[in-house]
């Protein structure tokens, strides 16, 4: 062992899954002071070790667990792990975030992190425990959902709720759907660019982590109980979080024009306020099912009490899902968006994409271009709820005509149907579809210039809106000002990525500040702002570095005809985002130190950053 | 000329989980601007309307929205567009969720 390192554990544990070898990387301060952890050190191990050539299904291709140095302290919240991997959407590089308990019991157990490499002959589970990883057989889990693999997995070693953190992939990883997810703490998911396919390329239906007796080197404790305080104010001041949950501001999202409602073809849902957190946590009981140390507890589970779906008991639909199994489908049956969510979980799907497809399928079927024939009998009528339910098990297992085309996700499946059905999508150009707004409406039109631009097959600087003022920059003072939302995009970068090497939910420590101190207590390092953005800037340009290297062509970071049509009706009809695109695009680049053309970034860039080695022309 | 009344909801405050659904009828003078409306709603500010109002902008602080009559009204027209009686303002907080 090497001299104890403030926030890490030191290790890294590697798996070849074709050999069945296991061998252990040191994670040195040079290293982590480049890369942090979290995302950071899944992109170095991308970048370094996943050269072009290799697809995402190749044995070659990696899947890279990584916690990062608050994972497992104490801070509230601090279970939070990243998987990064190439993925199936972009076929680029992809970092996806988990809450729960996982990225805490990973380092109790004695690792930073966790490489998997090589696919295995047979279905294989690891388990993670006492600084060692076991591959054991998955006999009898194949074909199990995601929380009935939780479950038996659990059984098998007789552990009990808290004793080990179970993350699986369900039907829809086993099958290859292309937006699989890794699920796990029922409810928990790592969901962005097919992170769950990759897991079932590999063969490996579930990682276990045992609660283990490391113990996290932290260089100030006292200072760290203070901060994460701080973290804890500023969270209970974020929105309506707190008390309601993440569906506390779907009214206002309504209000704004900011919901998707059935696929884009209307801003208004006059319905939504019986479909808010505000309802649902008032008309349904609820239990809180907090994540590691978490104090917030913003995740419950929940048990309807009217409707059609009263007696039934789920997670709690996060705003994500009551976006996507509401308005998105034209539901209005907040008991059904309980349902439904339970079921994309346990399907292990990527609930995003599952919802932007199906509206889409849904819209098609409204106008013709899908009968009974093309949906396998299923009456896709906008609201209904139970064909919903139906074709997402479908979907998961690939099956039928219209399970097999949307299992590709929405971009494929609409241009492999063409015509005018193809001028319906929502996606972005690069293959994946954005989070679960209408992002042309007020206010998020950051969101949507980002998910075009980003690097990370999801969000890169927005999370929940874009928060400047939290860094001392100027506020988004006009919402549908083109140059203001570059501005914002190009100026906030770097933040939230540095937030993802952390290891921590952002909903416990949503502001940047108290967040760095946290850092700084448990590192013993010295920080600053700028500091913690240029980390964050160093692992965006990596990913853009690899995503280059890999085939990504810039002129693709912008949306699908309808993810940046102008509204119909509502909030913000009539606002057009895209009539001054290239503009941003380039003023974005600039600010982000990529040639202002090409997207590509500069010599000085790399040279700042400490990324000349992998130059798109070096070596 | 009578005053007019304008309708207002603030709705939902960033800081705080609360949400004030009760409109207020707030008068405003014929030919009365929507950033007149602002401007006399921050003089009046108690502390907690200045988590969205802002006395020394007079007007809404910068992370706020604000509709009329539900669509989008930009914080430059704000000085140019005139109120009419029954106009319904909406503000809000850049929406978080998600």
């Amino acid at each position: 062992m090497g001299e104890r390192l403030n926030g890490y554990m030191g290790r890294l544990a590697e798996v070849n899954l074709s050999s069945g070898c296991v061998k252990e990387d040191i994670l040195d301060e040079a290293t982590v002071k480049k890369w942090v952890g979290g995302a950071g050190l899944g992109a170095k191990i991308l970048l370094e070790e996943v050269p072009p050539g290799i697809e995402w299904d190749s044995p070659e291709n990696r899947l890279v667990f990584t916690a990062g140095p608050l994972a497992g302290t104490m801070m509230f919240g601090s279970g939070t792990f990243n998987v990064a991997t190439k993925g199936p959407m972009t076929n680029l590089a992809g970092v996806s975030q988990a809450n729960g308990y996982f990225g805490a019991y990973l380092r109790l157990s004695g690792f930073d992190g966790l490489v998997l490499r090589g696919r295995s002959e047979e279905w294989v589970t690891l388990w993670i425990h006492d600084g060692r990883v076991e591959i054991r057989p998955a006999a009898g889990l194949l074909g199990l959902d995601a929380w009935e693999t939780e479950d038996a997995v659990r059984a098998e070693l007789g552990a009990g709720e808290r004793d080990v953190s179970v993350f699986a992939i369900g039907p829809a990883g086993e099958h290859g759907v292309r937006y699989a997810a890794i699920v796990g703490d029922r409810g928990h998911v790592a969901s962005k660019n097919g992170v769950g396919a990759v897991m079932g390329a590999k063969r490996v239906k579930a990682i276990v982590v045992s609660r283990g007796s490391f113990e996290v080197p932290v260089y100030d404790p006292h200072a760290l109980r203070l901060a994460n305080l701080e973290c804890f104010e500023a969270a209970k001041a974020f929105g309506t979080t707190w008390k309601w949950g993440t569906g506390g501001g779907f009214s206002n999202l309504a209000r704004s024009g900011a919901l998707p409602v059935k696929n884009y073809t209307t801003s208004l849902y006059p319905e939504h306020e019986s479909m808010n957190g505000q309802t649902l946590r008032t008309k349904f009981e609820v239990r809180s099912m907090p994540c590691f140390r978490c104090a917030i507890s913003h995740v419950k589970e929940v048990t309807v009490t009217e409707g059609p779906y009263a007696g039934f008991t789920g997670e709690e639909p996060e705003y994500e899902q009551l976006a996507a199994w509401g308005p998105q489908i034209g539901n209005t049956d907040l008991g059904a968006t309980v349902m439904l969510t339970r079921e994309v979980d346990r399907l292990g799907l990527d609930c995003n994409e599952a919802s932007w497809a199906i509206g889409w399928a849904m819209e098609c079927f409204e106008k013709g271009v899908f009968t009974l024939s093309e949906t396998d009998g299923l009456d896709l009528s906008w609201g209904s709820v139970e064909s919903v339910r139906t074709l997402l098990g479908r979907i998961a297992r690939r099956e039928g005509f219209l399970g097999g085309l949307l299992a590709e996700g929405v971009m494929r499946a609409s241009r492999k149907v063409g015509g005018a059905a193809e001028q319906w999508a929502i996606y972005t150009m690069k293959g994946y579809t954005p989070r679960g707004h209408d992002h042309r409406g007020g206010g998020r039109w950051p969101e949507l210039f980002d998910t075009c631009v980003s690097d990370t097959g999801t969000i890169q600087a927005a999370w929940s809106g874009i928060h400047p003022q939290f860094v001392d920059q100027p506020p988004l003072e006009d919402v549908f000002d083109h140059a203001e939302v570059s501005r914002v995009v190009g100026d906030f970068a770097g933040y939230r990525t540095f937030d993802d090497c952390l290891g921590i939910c952002r909903l416990a420590a949503p502001h940047p500040k108290p967040l760095l101190a946290c850092f700084n207590a448990v590192t013993g390092w010295d920080w600053t702002l700028r500091d913690a953005r240029e980390a964050g800037l160093r692992v965006i340009t990596a990913l853009r570095l690899f995503n280059l290297r890999h085939g990504h062509d810039p002129k693709n970071e912008r949306p699908s005809a309808r993810y940046g049509s102008v509204p119909v009706d509502g909030p913000a009809e009539g606002r057009d985002i895209m009539s001054r695109w290239e503009e941003m695009r380039s003023d974005y680049y600039r600010r982000m130190g990529f040639d202002p053309k090409t997207g590509i970034p500069t010599a000085e860039t790399l040279k700042r950053l400490g990324l000349e080695a992998y130059a798109p022309n070096a070596g | 000329m009578p005053d007019r009344e304008i309708r207002v909801f603030f709705r939902g405050l960033p800081s705080e989980a609360e949400t004030r659904e009760a409109g207020l009828e707030v008068p405003l003078a014929e030919g009365g601007t929507v950033s007149d409306l602002l401007e006399k709603l921050a003089s009046k500010a108690d502390e907690k309307d200045r988590l969205i109002l802002d006395p020394k902008r007079k007007g809404l602080r910068p992370e706020f929205l604000l509709t009329l009559n539900g669509r989008f009204l930009e914080k430059r027209r704000f000085p140019v567009t005139v109120l009419q009686e029954g106009d319904v303002v909406e503000v809000f907080p850049i929406p978080t969720g998600g």
